[in-house]
């Protein structure tokens, strides 16, 4: 919420500047990468507790932060700390960055480089490599020959490129480091120049500023910038975006333009103009949701070189460049916190006010973006198969793998090897017809290979036309164990390019629609000798009843599309509900998502256009982010479990359409109302209580089950719903003792229930609430860890086509940390979450709606 | 001086997954297997070696996509087929206690609510108790309405 500054009485600290940052640093580097710093800041920075550079002087923090040179490489293990002095002030040190050599992040050697961003154009003399690691050298080829080089690279480094690119040329980066060459980026051929150039879009440039934002820019194209029609220099760009920098501070009024081209004779093509505001129209800056424990905020827009002052409950605790600024003090739910851009001398007029929340995962980094390795590719076809139904079908499919070079046969990667054995992912596709489903999932199998996980996809084409439904799930499931046999004779007989390079005892699988319901058969039939099935992920399954349908011994996850028009039940829930969660297992419910969209060769919106989507590119984000966080845990052990649980947000995904559901293994369930010993106790055999004008109920979360509440669930489990007549209904469930939650989260999951008549109107919520030894008692509102969502309209679809209503009561997984928990002030009883003795739940609405609610948990931190 | 006019291609894009062909035959036949048929049951592989099957033509394609055809036959639902041609399936029929003869036939999805007035009316007469004989319903002349 933008609020006028003046109305607020905020308190300056003129004495603090926050630290700035200092990115990852390399063994053999040349550089320390500096960001988050003040304009034109001087940098200081310290090794091992000796400060060896003094006075850099920074520049703008924007794009990419300052590479301050040093004197003599790094060496693995090193410390670094930095500072920045501002108008004769000097922040307290960085946090401290320990040297890595590469190879212990990276023990098959440098990430391959990526030409960012893409295509690269005829007569470009400047292009954008990114996926670095700081300090190393870059390079780029065309043809094979070195056109431009930058040593000491950022991890997001323009190379000049000279003599420009010609048409046609073959374009390439490479990287080194200690020694260690990289392998080669992904080939890009120079695409034809054109003229003239569509007209750059400058960015707003206010007065005192002095610099700005150009948008529109063509990859490798050289700019004319002018001010008040005078030329004041040219200079290349690799495109999309560019922040310049001019001198003196501009003027309110002035008029800048900019104009772009590729080829010297070329026209210039149309001016991009803008005029510089004045100080009254410095807006407030765009910042990140703030949750309790945060010690920094992050903005989304800001002036370029503004700088940015951040006050918490009025107070000024941090002041720097953008995009993130520390904090002095770690924040607390319910903190209010006001951002405020200075541009020059122009203090903005308006400031961004944010309430601390309970819960606002941070964006994190990019769990697909681990490019690691050229890829190769292979179409495999081992001949014929009979299946159980006794139709034949060739064991066929594609493999996406490691190699030492992109390319179709390419060898497989030759220093990936030499650690030993890769992790296999098999994919599954559904019954779509036709005879390329199996291509649809390209996109993850290059993501998956890059990262160092050979990926599979099964051609079972033709058993779409074999007809069948627990029998053709059967079928599918023959023929992804007979590929993988298939595999397993590759790496057994020395092939090649997959001899012995195959981990059997790593292995994933991952189906969509009927493949969803059939990788749940695989580990229950599989006899393969050696083979390991460590994860399985269901997408928009069908549940045809050819297993189980209880995921054990392996993660699990399902993804749901909200807006499914084929397989409407969206089956998958009665799947998560039926896993064992060992180690884990996660349910992605995806508001406005389709059956289709998730592979590429299914091009039909199988809703049929009567509901709102979200793009094909979103479905495949959620699917490429949330997948490879899934398989780089399973496969891998990367640390991208914050994903699942919904610590952290992938970045570039639709996260607002996204309601997790997650549950661990090992962890103390206070109800999940499976025990059979009715609503009056809980699974600890405590009895609970019902007050203050709640009714709940223990139901069968089942569209046909008896006892259902009413038919709007989808799942296999038994939870409770819970309604109130008057703000005061309250649920509670206590423990046989005392427990200490201090490192704890109390997680449950909920949703507000379906019911036609409320699907107007504002979310709903809750309280949850725990109780202390004493009876004093701490609440934190569900609103405050996310908010429960609204049921997904989706009758626009049922209605025409079925005649039918199938919103869905769909539960998601809430997250309570510990710290949220505090006393209610002006209460003379202190709340102490060592000696919690029950959780209580409050549906203090007015609007008197019903919620659903199930395994209430304390989980370790 | 030539001029084109518009060209448009099939719309995938708006492809309908949900419409049924109609039901233009019916046959019913007791068969023994030569060799026991495998179905997959409840997760469980289970042989069969006889059964009822249930022949349907259509008088067009069955749509393909995840959710299986079924034939709803009174309460029991047939999910497990074979397609023999592009307009002809042939039904399993893995518990034949649960059909009672008379019922009306009807062709829809796996779980879902079948429309009751399809064109046509065939209805389900157990076939007799002897392997391999068949028992054919061809299109009443004088459907019930």
């Amino acid at each position: 919420m933008e609020v006028e500054r003046e109305r607020l009485k905020l308190k300056d600290n003129p004495k603090l500047i926050s630290p700035p940052s200092v990115a990852p640093a390399w063994q053999c580097g040349t550089v320390v990468l500096v960001k988050n710093f003040l304009a034109f800041a001087t940098l200081d920075i310290e090794l091992n507790g000796a400060v060896v550079v003094a006075g850099f002087p920074a520049g703008y923090p924007l794009p990419n932060g300052a590479p301050v040179p040093l004197a003599n490489a790094l060496t693995a293990g090193q410390k670094i700390r930095a500072r920045q002095t501002f108008g004769g002030l000097a922040s307290d040190w960085s946090a401290q960055v320990l040297v890595k050599d590469h190879l212990a992040e990276f023990p098959a050697g440098l990430p391959r480089p990526q030409i960012d961003p893409s295509p690269v154009f005829q007569c470009g003399t400047r292009t954008g490599v990114a996926n670095l690691l700081v300090g190393c050298d870059v390079w780029i080829e065309a043809d094979a020959v070195q056109v431009g080089i930058a040593k000491g690279a950022k991890d997001h480094q323009g190379v000049n490129v000279a003599p420009p690119y010609g048409l046609g040329q073959k374009v390439v980066a490479h990287a080194s480091l200690c020694g260690d060459q990289s392998p080669p980026s992904a080939m890009k051929v120079s695409q034809p120049s054109f003229s003239p150039l569509p007209a750059p879009i400058p960015g707003t440039p206010y007065e005192g500023g002095t610099q700005v934002t150009i948008d529109g820019v063509v990859n490798g194209a050289t700019l004319t910038l002018s001010r008040n029609g005078v030329v004041q220099f040219s200079f290349s760009s690799w495109g999309v975006r560019h922040q310049v920098g001019l001198n003196p501070p501009f003027v309110a009024g002035e008029q800048l333009s900019v104009t772009q081209r590729l080829c010297p004779g070329d026209p210039e093509s149309p001016p991009g103009v803008t005029v510089v505001e004045p100080c009254s129209k410095v807006p407030a800056p765009g910042v990140e949701p703030i949750q309790a424990g945060d010690t920094s905020v992050r903005l989304n827009s800001f002036v370029p070189d503004a700088r940015i002052q951040v006050y918490v409950n009025g107070t000024k605790q941090g002041e720097s460049g953008g995009p993130v600024v520390g904090l002095a003090v770690t924040v607390e739910g319910g903190d209010v916190v006001h951002v405020l851009q200075i541009v020059g001398t122009c203090v903005g007029h308006v400031v961004q006010e944010l309430t601390v929340r309970c819960v606002a995962p941070p964006i994190g980094f990019d769990p697909s973006g681990l490019d690691l390795f050229p890829v190769g590719s292979m179409s495999y076809d081992a001949g014929s198969f009979t299946v159980t139904s006794g139709h034949s079908q060739h064991i066929a499919g594609t493999i996406y793998y490691p190699a030492d070079a992109d390319g179709t046969n390419a060898p497989f990667n030759k220093r990936l090897a030499a650690l030993g054995r890769v992790p296999l992912a098999v994919l599954v596709h559904g019954r779509h017809g036709g005879s390329t489903s199996h291509l649809g999932y390209d996109y993850l199998q290059q993501q998956l290979a890059s990262m160092g996980i050979i990926a599979m996809s099964v051609d079972c084409n033709a058993s779409d036309a074999w007809g069948g439904w627990a029998d053709n799930i059967r079928d599918r499931a023959d023929l992804v164990i007979a590929s993988m046999k298939h595999l397993q004779t590759l790496d057994g007989g020395g092939e090649a390019i997959f001899g012995g390079h195959v981990d059997f005892t790593r292995v994933a699988l991952m189906g969509h629609s009927r493949g969803g319901d059939a990788v749940g058969v695989v580990p229950e039939i599989i006899t393969l000798p050696g083979v390991k099935i460590l994860g399985a992920i269901s997408l928009g399954p069908v549940n045809s009843g050819a297993w189980s349908t209880k995921p054990k011994g392996y993660a699990y996850m399902t993804i749901l599309p909200a807006s499914d028009g084929d397989v409407r039940a969206n089956n998958g829930a009665q799947f998560y509900d039926g896993a064992d969660a060992s180690p884990f297992k996660c349910q992605l419910y995806v508001d406005h998502a389709n059956h289709n969209f998730f592979n590429r060769q299914w091009s039909n919106d199988d809703a049929q256009g009567l509901l709102p989507l979200i793009s094909r590119v979103d479905h495949e984000r959620i699917l490429s982010a949330y997948g490879c966080a899934f398989f780089r845990n399973v496969l891998l052990g990367h640390g991208t479990l914050g994903f699942l649980d919904g610590r952290l947000r992938p970045p570039g995904v639709l996260t607002t359409e996204v309601h997790l559901s997650y549950k661990r293994a090992k962890q103390w369930t206070i109800d999940d109302h499976q025990d059979g010993n009715t609503i009056a106790k809980n699974s600890l055999s405590q009895p609970t209580s019902q007050s203050g004008g709640l009714l709940a109920a223990e139901h069968t979360f089942d569209q046909f089950a008896v006892d259902r509440f009413n038919p709007s669930f989808f799942g296999a489990t038994v939870g409770m719903v819970a309604r109130s007549e008057g703000k005061a209904g309250t649920f509670r469930s206590p423990f046989a003792k005392a427990r200490d939650i201090t490192k704890s989260e109390v997680w449950v999951r909920a949703a507000e229930v379906y019911e036609t008549a409320n699907l107007a109107g504002p979310a709903t919520g809750f309280l949850l609430g725990l109780e202390d030894a004493n009876g004093a008692i701490a609440w934190v509102d569900s609103e405050g860890v996310g908010g429960l969502p609204r049921p997904l309209d989706r009758r626009a679809f049922d209605g025409p086509v079925w005649s039918d209503d199938l919103v869905k009561t769909m539960p998601n997984t809430f997250r309570f940390p510990s710290r949220c928990f505090k006393s209610p002030p002006r209460t003379k009883r202190r709340f102490d979450p060592t000696r919690v003795v029950a959780v209580l739940l409050r549906l203090n609405r007015p609007d008197g709606r019903a919620i659903a609610f199930d395994d209430l948990q304390i989980v370790k931190a | 001086m030539s001029s084109d006019s518009e060209s448009k291609l099939p719309n995938e894009q708006l492809r309908d997954i949900w419409t049924l062909p109609a039901i233009s035959a019916v046959s019913i036949r007791r068969v023994r297997h030569e060799r026991a048929r495998q179905h997959t049951i409840a997760g469980r592989l289970v042989d069969f070696d006889e059964g009822v099957e249930i022949i349907i033509e259509t008088d067009g394609q069955i749509p393909i996509r995840a959710l299986a055809p079924a034939l709803h036959i009174g309460a029991a639902e047939l999910t497990e087929s074979a397609q023999v041609d592009e307009r002809t399936h042939r039904f399993f029929v893995l518990d034949e206690s649960m059909l009672v003869s008379g019922e009306q036939i009807l062709l829809g999805w796996v779980g879902h609510r079948v429309q009751a007035t399809q064109p046509g009316e065939y209805r389900y007469e157990a076939p007799a108790g002897a392997p391999q004989v068949a028992r054919s319903l061809r299109k009443p002349r004088n459907p019930r309405k």
